[in-house]
């Protein structure tokens, strides 16, 4: 009986390198199936965020469920979870995939394999996913799906002669995704009769419902009434609502059993006490194991955040614990800067992952806010063998203190069309690489891999390999090892106070480059005053960079035309709210873009 | 908190110019002077419908303004000075001031101003340098200045304005020095406008900032002038009274002392500001629009009166140009339509009067930017305007108009700006407040170089206007606060004045009481 229903069940993906068409496929899934009418039809329905379809990536995974009529005849039920593209995101594809059974592959049939398709692909067999390749975009006159398949079976060595040749911009070939999908992608498995196991692979919060939970029942069954327990907390909650998702909404039904996909509501008040990878069972069946959950995401790029407005400092912890509860990588703890005063120290899977959280805190909460360099976890050994973890440059024992200080290495991965190839190993040497191996992937197309240090490419190397290989290379990277290097503190002393929020850590024979550079990009930054503002970079007591910010000389309106006061005053206003927006440091005024100035350095 | 003035200011916006000057962004066209009929035609009649709201209030400045007054027909001018006479309480003492530029003045045109009661006149140099006054569209030349001047004099004007611009492209500290130099050798040059210039967007020279054609004057070297021309006039006699303006005692311009000193005042004309019964707004701006407002808001009201000047007599601008070219005491009639010509510069005053029935919204379709002046706001620009003059902000005059202590409401910041030394601070004994008439300047020797009695027994300065003094300049004669709380008592009086420092950096001291 049960097996009956799940045979009619196909929970999937799509997983592919940015700009391949991912959600573009995804759109015209949903818009074959029928769930939407063509007027309910937004371009990039899944992207629900502004900055997702401003800047055409997916960040955070979304769920829908479509009802499609195969060519047998039988209506069979769709789950497809949408994942993120970026190489910041691999934890959220992670997510996507553990509540899967298949993955479409998206490969641009013009750019083919790129960096996060191997990465995705690799992530998907993990999961010991089906994976149906796809060739998108025939439509550009650039397109050359032969070699492409070609390319996919030579490089990944996955069977290409099925694969289905599409334009999902054009609605081309769609109907062939759908029934591979449902030819290929094997039904979920799980008695509904066992105790309950659902993944819990996101969560939002709702004014009215509290946090919805979205999760994948492995085994077992849950409907409203139902009391749910959290296994990793043991907290327990009554279930008030049950159900599965279109795009845009929730739609209510009996039960979740096994297989589906779907949600919960259960008056949960507090976001903290739902954790995503977490794993729901009933109270009164529990089940005995938890499922695996995902690998715990580790945050490797740390910076601090503050409220522009010291007095929105609980707005922000407020902020950053609703983005918490559908962005798990995302972590914080309070800490005080003596620039800044409160804030928060946040970690993050990568740079890009830091602006999106800024953004998002700037346009969904309304806050503004000041964010510091950031920093990767340092490894610090001290002369009387205590080992320290250092997120935080400020936090530094003194230099004589330590022992030896050890630091995060990353293969990278960096695909290209060969005329780059000098450019990327002159980029990598500048950033410290070590080189380890070139291959093509095709005639014209490389495959390098380097050992880089995380705090080299956290600041700017992706700007940097898009400017130098024209935005034809595509870039991944995975921690690998930590490895000792002389690394020093650097601090910036703006009219001689040290100003905590601007210090790194930086590879002693790099110092001296990034302190002027910093230097000059912060006399760029910062509006001269009143008085002279020297401006100067030290490693420990010795200055090895200095600027000067001149004073000030005149700010006087023209004359008063007429009476026109009104004018007069709006210019005053004007001027009165750009000094709003910076930060009082000791006697200097820091306008809140120097701090970020000091990360593109390029 | 509603300041009804005793004394207040009039000022009239005559926006037409033979051209535009690169630098200029004010209300005023070239090109348009066939509308001039129809323009004085719907400025009488607003003059005429808004009389009645000002009340019994005496008149003591009329400033009319520009654009170039001096370009139309000075019949317009007489005109327009007896339509005020017979519609407000102009006193004998009134200051009337009017503005020009050289080039569009003659003689004839001067003698006319004079009969018709201008006694303040206020020239458009700018520059001395004919190759400067190039560079930034002035159309006249150093020598039509002098020869204005000097034909001013001739007709009687001893109390003579010249505007002057620092900080122009390519102008030289020595350009500058030279143009302080000459202007100051004028004795019927009473007062020297010094403004640093600021490239607007929209300008000739904004759009040329844009296009790098143009390198502007560095900080430096602006405030180098500005102290320059500080140290140069005060050598000369002329007191720094005001960020932008310098006077010999007693010639100070009450028509801007009105504006610093928060007083009342009312506009007629495109673009006019007013500030009556606690209300600032301003009448539309544009020509046509202008005069469209006015028919649309006061039909023909007043044109009856209006009309023995009216739109069918105006002057074309073919036989306004009799230009005073030739040395002291000749009369040329210069070429029509030449290049010797002025275009609008100066002050751009613009404001406009409202009545007390109006007084909370304004007049629909001709006036704009309605705004009431509350007592907190009314505080913020008594500190923003008054710390413009040298004499600065009295804390006992603060309380007198105000009811409340001055440190009491911005202690804080007062403390802050002087000890950045934006601020200073001066502590004087305090005469009782009902003996000292508000918008007086007090005198300090310390300020000038050029102590008062000896400012008034310099040769050529005796031509003092009727009813001021050297020590009282002051927009008023009425003694206002009748009932002092001590009357007789000598109490302390605190003056917060900008440094030299303060005075270079104006907006960051303003700003704190915005």
């Amino acid at each position: 009986m049960s097996g009956n229903r799940q045979d009619k069940i196909r929970n999937f993906c799509i997983i592919a390198h940015i700009d391949h068409g991912k959600s573009t496929l995804a759109d015209r899934l949903i818009q074959m199936t029928g769930v939407l009418t063509e007027r309910e039809m937004q371009d990039q329905v899944l992207d629900n965020m502004d900055i997702e379809r401003e800047r055409g990536i997916t960040i955070k995974a979304q769920a829908v469920r479509m009802v499609y009529r195969g060519s047998d005849g039988q209506e069979y039920i769709l789950n497809l979870i949408d994942t993120p593209g970026h190489v910041d995101f691999n934890y959220e594809v992670s997510r996507s995939l553990a509540a899967c059974e298949g993955a479409i592959l998206v490969v641009d049939a013009s750019q083919g394999i790129e960096a996060q398709t191997l990465a995705n692909v690799y992530l998907a067999l993990e999961h010991d996913l089906e994976i149906i390749p796809v060739v998108n975009k025939i439509d550009l006159i650039s397109a050359r799906p032969e070699e492409i398949k070609k390319e996919i079976e030579d490089v990944i060595g996955l069977d290409c002669s099925e694969a289905p040749e599409i334009s999902a911009k054009n609605g081309v070939n769609i109907g062939t995704v759908l029934e591979q999908i449902v030819k290929h992608v094997p039904p979920p498995k799980g008695s509904e009769d066992d105790p309950l196991r659902a993944l819990i692979f996101d969560s939002f919060y709702d004014a009215y419902k509290g946090v919805i939970v979205h999760i994948r029942i492995k085994e077992g069954a849950v409907r409203p009434g139902d009391t749910i327990r959290l296994m990793s907390t043991g907290k327990e909650f009554v279930v008030t609502d049950v159900g599965y998702f279109r795009p845009g909404q929730y739609v209510p039904c009996d039960a979740l059993l096994a297989g589906d996909v779907g949600y919960l509501a259960a008056s949960i008040k507090n976001v903290r006490d739902t954790r995503i990878g977490d794993t729901v069972t009933l109270a009164d069946r529990p089940a005995v194991e938890p499922l695996p959950g995902y690998k715990k995401v580790q945050s490797m790029v740390f910076c601090g955040i503050y409220p522009a407005d010291g007095a929105k400092y609980n707005d922000l912890r407020d902020a950053l614990e609703k983005l918490q509860l559908n962005d798990a990588s995302l972590t914080f703890e309070p800490e005080t800067s003596g620039a800044l005063g409160f804030g928060f120290r946040c970690g993050f899977l990568g740079l890009l992952h830091m602006e999106v959280v800024q953004e998002r805190l700037e346009r969904e909460y309304d806050l503004d806010v000041v964010t510091t360099a950031p920093s990767v976890i340092y490894r610090i050994t001290l002369k009387d063998g205590e080992e320290l973890n250092i997120d935080n440059p400020t936090n530094m024992p003194p230099v004589v203190s330590i022992e030896k200080m050890e630091e995060p290495i990353v293969k990278a991965t960096i695909m290209t069309p060969e005329e780059y190839v000098g450019n990327i190993m002159e980029l990598s040497q500048e950033r410290r690489g070590i080189y380890k191996d070139m291959s093509y992937i095709d005639q014209k197309r490389v495959m390098l891999t380097y050992e880089l240090p995380l705090n080299e490419i956290i600041y700017d190397f992706f700007d940097a390999l898009k400017s130098r290989t024209k935005g034809y290379a595509s870039f991944d990277y995975e921690l690998i090892v930590y490895r000792e290097s002389e690394l020093v503190k650097l601090d910036i002393m703006l009219n001689g106070e040290i100003v905590d929020a601007l210090s790194f850590v930086v590879h002693k024979d790099k110092a001296y480059t990034r302190g002027r550079r910093i230097a000059e990009k912060l006399k760029e930054a910062i509006p001269r005053q009143q008085f002279e503002i020297p401006i100067q970079a030290c490693i420990g007591g010795k200055i090895i960079a200095r600027e000067t910010v001149k004073a000030f000389r005149k700010d006087v309106l023209a004359k008063c035309y007429g009476g026109d006061i009104t004018r007069k005053k709006k210019l005053l206003e004007k001027q009165k709210e750009g000094k709003k927006r910076m930060r009082q440091v000791g006697s200097v005024e820091v306008p809140q873009e120097a701090f970020m100035s000091v990360l593109k350095l390029d | 908190m509603s300041h009804r003035s005793d004394n207040i200011g009039i000022y009239i916006h005559i926006p037409f110019c033979r051209s535009k000057c690169y630098y200029c962004d004010f209300n005023s066209y070239a090109g348009r002077e066939h509308l001039a009929g129809s323009y004085f035609d719907a400025l009488f009649r607003e003059i005429t419908a808004r009389s009645g709201h000002l009340g019994d209030r005496r008149v003591c400045s009329i400033f009319i303004g520009g654009g170039t007054p001096s370009l139309v027909d000075p019949g317009y001018i007489t005109k327009l000075i007896d339509i005020c006479r017979s519609h407000f309480h102009v006193e004998d003492d009134t200051e009337i001031t009017m503005e020009s530029n050289p080039g569009t003045l003659t003689y004839d045109k001067l003698q006319a101003y004079r009969d018709a009661g201008v006694n303040r006149l206020s020239i458009g140099l700018q520059a001395w340098q004919d190759r400067i006054l190039k560079t930034i569209g002035r159309i006249h030349t150093r020598q039509q200045f002098v020869d204005n001047v000097e034909a001013a004099v001739k007709c009687g004007f001893d109390n003579i304005n010249a505007d002057l611009i620092f900080g122009l492209p390519g102008q030289t500290i020595e350009n500058w020095t030279e143009t302080l130099e000459a202007v100051s050798g004028f004795s019927a040059i009473k007062h020297i406008s010094c403004y640093s210039l600021k490239i607007e967007e929209g300008t000739v020279l904004g759009d040329k900032l844009d296009a790098g054609m143009l390198q502007p004057v560095d900080d430096e070297l602006d405030r180098e002038m500005y102290h320059r021309a500080a140290d140069m006039l005060a050598e000369k006699g002329y007191r720094w009274y005001e960020i932008s303006n310098f006077a010999i005692p007693g010639f100070e311009c009450r028509h801007n002392l009105l504006y610093w000193k928060t007083r009342e005042y009312a506009g007629f004309g495109s673009g006019a500001h007013s500030y009556l019964d606690a209300a600032r707004f301003s009448n539309v701006t544009g020509i046509e629009e202008y005069i469209r407002a006015v028919d649309t808001v006061y039909g023909s009201y007043g044109r009856d009166l209006a009309a023995t000047y009216g739109s069918n007599s105006a002057v074309t601008s073919d036989n306004v140009d009799t230009v005073y070219s030739g040395s002291v005491g000749e009369v040329n009639s210069g070429s029509v339509g030449t290049k010797n010509s002025g275009s609008g510069t100066t002050v751009r005053t613009g404001m406009k009067g409202c009545s007390s029935t109006t007084a909370r919204t304004g007049i629909e379709g001709l006036h704009e930017n309605f705004e009431v002046i509350d007592r907190e706001e009314a505080m913020s620009e008594y500190m923003i305007l008054g710390l413009r003059l040298t004499e600065g902000v009295s804390s006992a005059e603060f309380e007198e108009r105000f009811g409340e202590k001055l440190e009491g409401r911005y202690g804080d910041r007062l403390e802050k700006l002087v000890a950045n030394g934006l601020l200073t601070v001066e502590i004087t004994a305090h005469e009782p407040c009902h003996s000292r008439p508000v918008g007086t300047i007090a005198f300090d020797p310390g300020q000038s170089n050029r102590p008062v009695e000896a400012a008034a027994s310099d040769p050529g300065q005796n031509n003092r206007p009727v009813g001021t003094t050297a020590s009282d300049p002051g927009l008023s004669n009425r003694p206002v606060g009748t009932t002092a709380p001590n009357p007789g008592c000598i109490s302390r009086e605190i003056r917060y004045k900008l440094t030299r420092l303060g005075f270079d950096l104006a907006n960051s001291v303003f700003i704190e009481f915005i």
